[in-house]
């Protein structure tokens, strides 16, 4: 890598080089029966090079030509990104924040007789169709570039899914773990799940009109998606992003505060820099409904004529850095889901979102097919929604009366919490 | 190549292994706002190695050649613990041994052409798009995928097929103040790079729509008989019942098995819906799929009864039924996994005009934007519409999402359209995305679908 990055310096005015390499494996059982375990090596760099003010993007699994890769980026270079920003210059660190070695110590065995274990208790209890999978993985990456950066960071994951489908359909219940070390699903939340799933047996068609709807931590975070693509500098420097020109302005309730925090290791995207070598900040969206910041990486921050936020990322070696939120936060609110349930007298509670990325960010609307609780006049669920589409803006929901004080996370860079909001249904 | 897999794998003592090594040339050229964004071209390449082992089926991807010992140690000990801890015993079922070399068919070879004269069609297209009027945004990307793959099994089956695929596809937005409306174009396809050229009135017709639509009426929420396009009814098919013909999908739903059992009548009478990626210079063309077993043309649904499914080899023995090859990966990534080729519902008799006749009052519902499916229910997004009234086209409408049942819309199909379209540029993203997931029809009346909004 050394040599690469050296001829890279010969011909380009600066570079940098990512390299990546992991091992992954998955278990899965279908309907309680064991299915699946597969395993995956991967390994890979990619080199930037920028020259003459553009950048140029080269990427590969086997370095067999050092001096081939480079000329693929100069190639590339010549046909134009533009690139007038400055790499970072001499961050050196090692990272192992979200590193647990135990992840690395697994034992398939093991994790099939305790995910049998946790299918044994299901099945005990409820006829529904029980699936479960796990993943695990190390991954380790780095970045040196010719300014004198060298970075390289080494991280654990670890994931486990389990969900009852409801008959005749594809769709179903589910819940999930997910995080830097092994964790499991509590019989607690399988005793949840098992009666909610219970409650859904009966089907309930909801009245059309506006009622009260809340969003439980699943769904709000597929709602939140809008707002991190109005967010996105690219949908602002394209004038496209409802937020454009509006830093500063209250947008939503003052009880939506969005923001991001690397330092939250608890969550397994938590770094000290990101994949430009950029130091990681924690930052703002929404603060009290006040839009503060816009995440950027280096292209975006020079477009727009601001700093770098530490947000760029690559999704992978075959991709150039682009701006990513990471480790994001819904800040809680002064209720419980319970109490949140009891104060309305009828209303819908969203698990999850149907087609929700369909529609325009621009207009941040939302539209869902997909609708799991209604709930009685007493404050309880009473059934399962179906065939239901709600409508409405994300701007709206976010426009939220309360928000949750307890939070769940969802997958594993986000937190989110349950949210109340009118809309129609 | 295929030497060199046999070398990998001369040791291996299993019941049952295949092995693809692929490698897999890219090309982009991505504008956003008259701007490049990304502009090169790269190699990568990799192996998935699967092994049936004691009954059991595991697989492993890997990307170096020396890494080879250490995934085939880890394949046969993933098949080993899932032997011993119950796995349900799999077997693949037969197939034909085949040793055969397929070249992409192509008019012209995209590979020919240099990344400065990609670069140059894109910023055609951009340039002319953004001159059109109240045109605010244009993202546009062209690509092209050049996949080599070199398929081995212990049956003695040697295979290398390429697969060139080509497009270019991207966002149009119109503004007028404060509201803007997006419109999405996409040409392309696997016979080449003219597939691109020359697409000009096919983009101006895309910018007219995004700018008619700033005049147009938000739908009115409703349960409306319509029309839905070609692109519509295509993805109709393949979203809400195409996935359900997968035969992985239908072994893992047992709940699901009686509804989708051959035999069983779910549509109307005229309804015929087949999958044929063997039909020449569409999109989801192959000869072979992931297993190396030959695709086959495959009628699913036949006068609105089951009558097909689409299988891998593992599947098919399981149910007892005839493959299919249908078993794709994404690339060297990804183990193969159960995928449409090219999905269509047969054209009927009906001329759009006799449609709209038959419609009276209700809506023409235009191209897809995006779709989505959990179990039987279905939810679309539409680009843009009409109101159709006596029998014509009348205004325009916009902001339009669709929702529905799959096996009440079978049932709700009452008039199937003589045209036929199929989709140019793909992706399928069933775990794996498959760019060249190809799927289409005609235009189709359907007495019932519900429509969100105000």
């Amino acid at each position: 890598m050394e040599k690469l990055l050296k001829i890279a310096a010969a011909n380009a005015e600066q570079a940098d080089l990512y390299y990546t390499e992991s091992s992954s494996d998955s278990i899965i059982f279908n309907d309680g029966k064991l299915e699946k375990a597969d395993s995956s090596l991967s390994s890979g760099l990619s080199l930037r090079i920028i020259k003459n003010q553009r950048a140029g993007f080269a990427h590969t699994r086997n370095l067999l030509d050092p001096q081939a890769l480079v000329k693929q980026a100069i190639l590339s270079s010549e046909n134009g990104v533009e690139a007038k920003y400055q790499l970072p210059h001499n961050v050196q660190a090692q990272e192992k924040v979200v590193y647990d070695p135990q992840v690395e110590q697994l034992d398939k065995n093991e994790l099939i007789q305790k995910g049998n274990e946790l299918i044994g208790y299901v099945k005990a209890r409820t006829d529904a169709q029980f699936d479960l999978s796990m993943w695990y993985g190390i991954g380790k990456s780095g970045l040196k570039n010719t300014n004198g950066a060298d970075l390289s960071r080494i991280g654990s994951s670890f994931g486990i899914f389990a969900q009852m489908v409801f008959p005749g359909t594809g769709s179903g219940l589910y819940t999930h773990q997910s995080g830097v070390s092994p964790c499991w699903i509590s019989n607690e939340e399988l005793d949840e799940l098992i009666a909610l799933y219970d409650v859904c047996q009966t089907q309930i068609v909801p009245p059309t009109g506006k009622m009260p709807v809340i969003f439980h931590p699943q769904s709000m975070h597929t709602l939140l998606w809008r707002v991190v693509e109005a967010l996105n500098p690219a949908n602002i420097l394209s004038g496209i992003s409802p937020l454009c020109n509006r830093e500063g302005q209250k947008i939503f309730s003052e009880k939506f505060t969005y923001r991001q925090n690397p330092e939250d290791t608890e969550l397994s995207s938590a770094t000290a820099f990101d994949d430009e070598g950029t130091p990681t900040r924690v930052l703002y969206f929404i603060e009290n409904g006040v839009f503060k910041a816009i995440p950027m990486d280096l292209f975006y921050a020079k477009k727009l004529g601001k700093e770098p936020t530490g947000n760029g990322f690559r999704s992978g070696i075959e991709s150039m850095p682009g701006t990513s939120v990471f480790n994001t936060i819904i800040d809680p609110g002064t209720k419980s889901l319970k109490e949140m349930i009891a104060s309305i007298d009828h209303g819908l509670i969203v698990y999850s979102l149907m087609g929700s990325a369909l529609r325009k960010h621009r207009k941040w609307r939302i539209l869902c097919g997909c609708v799991q609780r209604s709930i009685d006049p007493n404050g309880k669920p009473i059934g399962r929604v179906k065939d239901c589409m709600l409508s409405g803006t994300s701007t709206t929901a976010c426009k939220t009366s309360w928000i949750s004080k307890t939070s769940l996370t969802i997958w594993e860079d986000a937190r989110c919490r349950p949210c109340f909001w009118t809309g129609s249904a | 190549m295929i030497d060199k897999l046999e070398k990998m794998t001369a040791g291996l003592k299993v019941d049952y292994y295949d092995i693809r090594y692929e490698t897999k040339q890219v090309q982009r050229v991505q504008m956003n706002k008259k701007e490049i964004r990304i502009c090169d071209a790269n190699t990568g390449d990799g192996y998935v190695l699967r092994v049936l082992h004691k009954g059991a089926l595991a697989s492993v991807t890997f990307t170096r050649p020396e890494q080879a010992e250490a995934a085939i140690k880890k394949a046969v000990e993933n098949a080993e613990i899932l032997a011993a801890n119950g796995a349900t015993p799999k077997q693949p079922a037969p197939a034909p041994v085949v040793i055969d070399t397929i070249k992409a068919g192509l008019i012209e070879d995209p590979r020919n052409i240099s990344l400065a004269e990609k670069k140059e069609l894109t910023q055609a297209y951009s340039d002319l798009l953004f001159a059109q009027p109240k045109i605010a945004n244009v993202d546009i990307t062209y690509a092209d995928v050049y996949r080599n793959k070199f398929f081995l099994n212990s049956e003695g089956s040697k295979i290398n097929e390429e697969l060139v695929t080509t497009m270019l596809y991207g966002g149009i937005t119109a503004q007028d103040g404060a509201l803007t409306q997006p419109v999405r174009l996409s040409f392309g396809g696997s016979d080449g790079f003219q597939r691109v050229r020359n697409r000009e009135q096919d983009a101006l017709k895309q910018a007219k729509i995004a700018a008619d639509l700033l005049k147009a009426e938000p739908v009115k929420a409703g349960t409306y008989k319509m029309i839905l396009n070609p692109s519509m009814t295509g993805v109709f098919t393949h979203e809400a019942f195409g996935h359900f013909s997968e035969a992985d999908i239908v072994r893992d739903l047992p709940s699901v098995r009686d509804k989708m059992k051959l035999g069983t009548k779910l549509g109307v009478d005229e309804l015929n819906i087949i999958d044929d990626a063997t039909i020449p210079n569409q999109l989801g063309y192959y000869r072979y799929d992931d297993e190396g077993v030959a695709v086959r043309k495959v009628n699913l649904m036949t006068n609105g009864v089951l009558t097909g499914r689409l299988h891998d080899r593992f599947t098919a023995a399981e149910m007892g039924e005839a493959i299919s090859g249908h078993s794709i990966a994404e690339d060297f990534c990804y183990a193969p996994i159960v995928r449409m080729g090219c999905i269509f519902i047969q054209p009927g008799q009906y001329s759009l005009e006799e449609l709209l006749a038959a419609l009276e009052d209700g809506l023409y519902i235009g191209d897809p934007m995006g779709g989505q499916t959990t179990g039987e229910n279905f939810t679309f997004g539409a680009q843009y519409g009409y109101i159709v009234k006596n029998g014509k086209l009348a205004g325009m409408i916009r902001d339009i999402n669709l929702v529905g049942n799959l096996y009440k819309t079978l049932l709700s199909v009452s008039m199937i359209g003589k045209d036929f379209e199929l989709k140019e540029v793909g992706g399928c993203g069933k775990g794996q995305t498959n760019i060249r997931s190809c799927h289409g029809g005609p235009h189709v009346l359907v007495n019932e679908l519900t429509v969100g909004g105000k």
